[in-house]
């Protein structure tokens, strides 16, 4: 009882009412009257204010706020539009002197919900009066998963008080990483990734050929074969020309590191590498079939609601303890590993993979000068010029995390976080890699 | 939104103004701000305020933060100097700022950060609490603060709340959706309230316990032995063991509802108390005025221009502390605390700290709490004989100066010349005798061995040694009581020739004149004394039974309190020794000290009685001359401030339109603007915020100037919004701008003297901000 009695009251009112009250029992014991008009004025206006917001939030207890989080919800969202969450229901008279203010408060798990505590999110805004919708922003900073609830509260425009109201709506929310950019990925569809699929010989013939219908060119019918099957049949095809390609793709979200803050920022920039690679490719070629492998689960992503199923999973995946793989599958065809510096394991795997040609996408942390080109292969050939030349070009695509990011989009960071941890980078060796940097500011 | 923005940091600057400036007008604040505090309170805060108010868009970060800070550090110099001075304004302009920009720059770092601008409320609700408590300093002030107590009661909590919506607005800008509608009715509400406050609370309902003295005189009833031993200490422990002086006075009490004030109590032998001291050195030399001009025929007067008494008189809103070095040699720092009848501040010299004055309710009539701390000079002033002296150098004697000046008649200065040269041929020929016949000057002297000898050597300290033949030239005058206190040159000369007979106040403007005389500056400082060898068995008695009677006194030792009665009001000289500085010298230490009823500690001491009940005062009458008082004076700083607003901006405007670093668009538009403006003064229409200058220029036609307005606005709206390809052509296109502006204003002029008055004090142009 007393806890619901005092939790309405803010900072202010509750300063204004300790005031008053030692006011109060000052000004009786030395007679002073102007302090017992305005000690008493005070308690009379706290009291008064308190009991006419109790009485209404208590009217509007049934009320059903609704929320409703951009979709899908991305991080760093550009489009302001995109930044915002609607809040609907809102259909309720509010007295003069008095908001409705929505909030969302929940806590969010960078990385996914391996994460072990996350962090604070709490966002709030006003509601006009006679308004039924709103907005209130609602972005985050990086991949992860939002656990929260929306709820209202009844608030005086003095700022003395604010009482809950209507019912608490709790959701789920992903979020998929901010997107990035890079250099056009182009995969030659000759490679060795090309479609396996086999043909029965009978139908040999028919492959790439269909049987003629009028209007053809007469220049297109193989006569060869025409004779061969006792059809006119044409060379043009019904199957697509280009051949289907299967590419191989392993993200390795392999870790310890599940509450630095540092260590969830490579894997999200991992992760959104791996999303530009698949979205890049699926736009070059929509025929490109993609086999994702990851921690004991794999996927196969054909076409666009395919893709935004795995976003979706994607944004969850957190780091999981490296762990004994099987060997990779003999196969022929390229392989597009994406991991992170926290991957211990990445060396060993990349040479269970040996002979098939590997590319690595790999995110290192960015805020150590001697990580620059430590790690990147370059060729004996390379001038000190153009090795400062592509130092320089990748200093300058650093990604940055800021913390104060967190902070501004409502957040309540916690401590540990700006506590830095060295993540080691790893010795590699592989025929294509690319590095990505990534770095915190605090 | 952004309008919403201005109008409420306006609305947040005049409540801060407000606020300050009823410390202005408040009749319990007599010198309410000084040189720094005007700076810090009227340009600093304000100033910042509006530097990061400007929006981001209109001033570069780089630019605003340079700007802010430089033009705060300057400001902060000018007005305290380089030294500690200078924190507080600093200080203030930083948080103004602070504030400022974290509550109106809506980033959304800042946002959380924000909510701290809530102690803004309270701060101003403070500066109003503070000034209701100032109203009942005394009951002068009472009077004086009738309705304006009223107004100051409901504008202390409108403020707080409304500052408070302020903030609210801020933090939640999409709540400022219709708030017009609530701030309506709140202001209307709030002058509902204030009304009624007005007509029901009683106009003097402030005084509550400051008493009228409408009884007369009542005979204090005697005070027995038995009532008083409970609070005296037993005789044979600490400093005060028993009274240095056995008067033969009795202790009486009085009603604290009949205390009489500051009655002399002459005719019935008695003596008042006036305030109890506490201090743990003694005697506490108290000055209210300090003389030292001196007139051929008045004598010495107060200073005109004598910082001391101006400080005296001054009501503080906030405690005082002094910005001069010290540099006189043996001065230590003193704390008096005084529980006072009388609301005027007593000093000892030199006054470092000074505390406003506070009034208490559980002491009766004496309920003034005055609270000083001064660099006392420690020990006999007359010891200092034994320090080698020096002269005066240039830069002493130009600032003495006025402290040397004798504009005597000639025959007075004669006259008063001989004195002192019979004094000091007396006190060269009998020295050895005069010191080794008095106890005291034998103490003084006793030290004067070899070191003596070697001050001889150095011509010894030849001012003191003029004091002390001075004073001593006194053993031959009787002091008496003497209710004139004629202080003139006639008086004094009275006194040396003929009657031989006086109080302090003839000694020591006497023995300040012969001191200037023998090139010693010198002045005549009045005020109380407070000293252990005036406390008869009747004072210690009395001031037994006030600290048990009194919680506030019993946090001072028995010992360090001293009871000052009426009579001990007092006169002394003040000399400026070199390296010392002023100080204080009794005049009347070799007087003849006065013989039975004429010897003041044979008087009875009279003190309050105190009684639990308590009284209110039920005049009940409309203050209006109070009232009027209060709104013309904020009506007339509201329109000190609206035509410093007008005059202000147009000015800016005027000198942004011909800086030729500035764009030409940014220069169109505030010739535009410019001309809005003066087109409202001269009584054009208003052009509504929804209109285009072409529009404007078709309601412009109705009028009879109505064709000049039509090319000015196609200009202004093709330098406004066309891209020029030629730099030039847009330079061009300006100047026809401003050919038409001039053609505008010379068209549209309205002929005739009061026309022009009209537009000089029209405050239509305000519509535009």
């Amino acid at each position: 009882v007393v806890l619901s009695l005092i939790r309405p009251f803010t900072p202010v009112s509750g300063a204004v009412l300790v005031i008053a009250i030692a006011g109060l029992i000052r000004s009786l014991l030395n007679r002073n009257s102007y302090e017992i008009v305005l000690a008493s004025f005070a308690l009379l206006f706290l009291l008064v204010l308190g009991i006419f917001g109790a009485w209404k939030s208590r009217k509007l207890k049934s009320m059903e706020p609704g929320w409703k989080p951009p979709s899908p919800m991305t991080a760093n969202a550009v489009d302001d539009e995109r930044q915002r969450a609607l809040v609907t229901g809102l259909e309720a008279a509010i007295p003069l002197f008095f908001r409705l203010h929505f909030y969302i408060s929940g806590r969010f798990f960078p990385g996914g919900l391996g994460a072990k505590k996350g962090c604070h999110l709490s966002v709030e805004t006003a509601i006009p009066r006679g308004e039924t919708t709103a907005q209130i922003p609602f972005d985050f900073p990086m991949s992860g998963v939002f656990q929260g609830d929306g709820f209202c509260k009844l608030r005086d425009i003095f700022g003395f008080f604010a009482f809950p109201c209507g019912q608490i709506r709790h959701s789920t929310v992903n979020v998929r990483c901010a997107p990035c950019f890079g250099k056009k990925i182009i995969i030659n569809a000759q490679s060795g990734a090309e479609d396996q699929r086999n043909k029965p010989s009978a139908d040999v013939e028919r492959y790439y050929q269909r049987e003629y219908t009028p209007g053809d060119r007469l220049r297109d019918i193989n006569w060869k074969s025409s004779d061969k099957i006792d059809a006119l049949i044409t060379r043009i095809s019904t199957d697509n020309q280009e051949k289907v390609s299967r590419i191989e793709v392993h993200f390795r979200n392999f870790g310890y590191a599940n509450d630095s803050i540092h260590a969830l920022w490579l894997l999200d920039r991992s992760k959104a590498r791996l999303s530009y690679f698949l979205r890049s490719l699926l736009d070059q070629n929509s025929s490109f079939i993609f086999d994702v492998h990851s921690s004991g689960k794999n996927w196969e992503i054909e076409d666009q609601d395919d893709m935004d199923a795995f976003f979706e999973e994607l944004a969850c995946l957190s780091f999981v303890p490296p762990q004994n793989e099987a060997a990779i599958q003999s196969g022929a065809g390229d392989m597009y590993v994406f991991s992170t510096a926290c991957d211990l394991m990445l060396p060993t795997f990349l040479l269970s993979c040996n002979p098939r040609p590997v590319t690595l996408f790999l995110t290192q942390p960015g805020d150590s000068t001697a990580n620059y080109g430590k790690n990147m292969q370059t060729s004996s050939n390379d001038s000190p010029g153009s090795r400062l030349k592509k130092e320089k070009t990748n200093k300058d695509n650093f990604e940055a995390l800021h913390i104060q990011d967190f902070v501004s989009k409502g957040f309540y960071p916690p401590s540990r976080w700006f506590i830095k941890q060295k993540i080691k980078p790893l010795s590699i060796q592989t025929e294509k890699i690319e590095m990505f940097y990534a770095e915190i500011k605090i | 939104m952004k309008k919403s923005s201005t109008f409420l940091f306006c609305l947040r600057l005049f409540f801060y103004f407000s606020v300050i400036a009823l410390i202005l007008i408040h009749p319990g604040v007599t010198v309410s701000f000084d040189r720094i505090g005007i700076v810090q309170w009227f340009l600093i805060i304000p100033l910042m305020a509006v530097l990061a108010f400007i929006p981001e868009q209109k001033i570069k970060r780089r630019t605003r933060v340079i700007l802010s800070s430089s033009l705060l550090l300057l400001l902060s110099i000018t007005a305290g100097g380089f030294n500690f001075n200078a924190f507080a304004p600093l200080a203030a302009g930083l948080i103004s700022f602070t504030l400022t920009y974290l509550l109106f720059n809506r980033k959304p770092i800042f946002s959380r950060l924000a909510k701290i601008t809530a102690i803004e409320p309270f701060f101003l609700a403070w500066v109003g609490l503070r000034l209701l408590s100032l109203s009942r300093s005394g009951e002068d002030i009472a009077g004086q603060s009738i309705a304006l107590t009223q107004l100051m009661l409901v504008w202390t909590a409108v403020v707080f709340l409304f500052h408070n919506v302020i903030i609210y607005l801020c933090l939640y800008p999409d709540s400022r959706i219709k708030a017009w509608k609530e701030g309506l009715v709140f202001s209307l509400s709030a002058l509902a309230v204030l009304i009624v406050v007005l007509f029901v609370l009683p106009a003097d309902f402030v005084r509550n316990t400051v008493i009228t003295n409408l009884i007369s005189e009542r005979i204090p009833q005697k005070i027995s032995q038995s009532d008083a031993d409970r609070g005296l200490l037993q005789r044979g422990k600490g400093r005060r063991t028993r009274p240095k002086n056995e008067g033969k006075g009795e202790l009486r009490g009085m009603s604290e509802y009949n205390w009489p004030g500051r009655g002399d109590g002459s005719e019935e032998r008695r003596q008042y108390m006036v305030m109890i001291v506490a201090s743990d050195r003694e005697p506490v030399y108290m000055g209210n005025v300090f003389n030292g001009q001196l007139d051929p025929v008045k004598g010495f007067l107060a200073n005109q221009n004598e910082p001391l008494n101006d400080l005296a008189n001054q009501r503080f809103f906030v405690t005082w502390f002094s910005n001069d070095q010290e540099h006189d040699i043996g001065r230590k720092k003193q704390e008096v605390f005084s529980l006072s009848t009388l609301h005027q501040k007593y000093l000892p010299y030199r006054p470092i700290v000074i505390d406003p004055v506070i009034l208490s309710d559980d002491t009766g009539p004496l309920r003034y709490i005055h609270q000083v701390v001064s660099n006392t000079h420690l020990g006999d002033p007359l010891m200092l004989v034994h320090k080698s002296s020096r002269p005066f150098t240039a830069l002493e004697k130009s600032a003495l100066a006025a402290y040397l000046e004798i504009p005597l008649e000639e025959d007075d200065k004669k006259l008063f010349e001989e004195y002192l040269h019979n004094a000091r041929l007396m006190w060269r020929s009998d020295r050895n005798e005069i010191i080794n016949g008095d106890p005291y000057l034998s103490s003084i002297f006793s030290g004067q061995t070899e070191k003596d000898q070697s001050v001889k050597g150095e011509g010894g300290n030849e001012q003191l040694e003029n004091i002390i033949a001075l004073l001593v030239s006194f053993s031959k005058y009787q002091y008496n009581l003497n209710p004139d206190d004629d202080h003139s040159i006639a008086a004094l000369k009275d006194f040396i020739t003929n009657s031989n007979e006086g109080d302090c106040v003839e000694f020591s403007n006497t023995l300040a004149l012969l001191g200037r005389l023998a090139g010693i500056p010198s002045r005549v400082v009045t005020g109380y004394l407070a000293a252990e060898n005036l406390q008869t068995e009747a004072h210690i008695r009395g001031l037994a039974i006030l600290r048990n009677k009194l919680p506030v006194l019993q946090q001072f030792p028995f010992e360090n309190l001293f009871m000052v009665t009426n009579l001990h009001s007092h006169s002394w000289t003040q000399f400026f020794i070199p390296d010392y500085g002023w100080l204080d010298f009794e005049a009347t230490s070799f007087s003849m000290p006065p013989m039975g009823m004429g010897d003041f500690n044979n008087w009875d001491v009279v003190i309050p009685l105190f009684d639990e009940k308590q009284t209110f005062s039920n005049v009940k009458k409309f203050p209006w001359r109070a009232v009027v008082k209060a709104v013309i004076n904020l009506a007339i700083l509201a329109l000190i401030c609206a035509y410093a607003l007008r005059y202000g901006r147009e000015l800016i405007l005027y000198i942004n339109s011909r800086r030729a670093s500035r764009d030409i668009r940014s220069r169109t538009r505030s010739l535009y603007l410019l001309l809005l403006a003066r087109l409202a003064a001269d009584g054009q229409p208003i052009k509504p915020a929804s209109k285009t200058a072409t529009e404007y220029s078709q309601l412009f036609r109705g009028n009879e100037d109505a064709s000049c307005f039509k090319p000015f606005a196609e200009i202004y709206s093709e330098l406004r919004w066309r891209q020029f390809a030629d730099p030039a052509e847009m330079e061009t296109r300006f100047k026809e701008l401003k050919k038409e502006y001039h053609e505008i204003l010379t068209a549209t002029r309205r002929k005739g003297l009061h026309r022009w008055f009209i537009r000089i004090i029209s405050l239509r142009g305000l519509a535009y901000l």
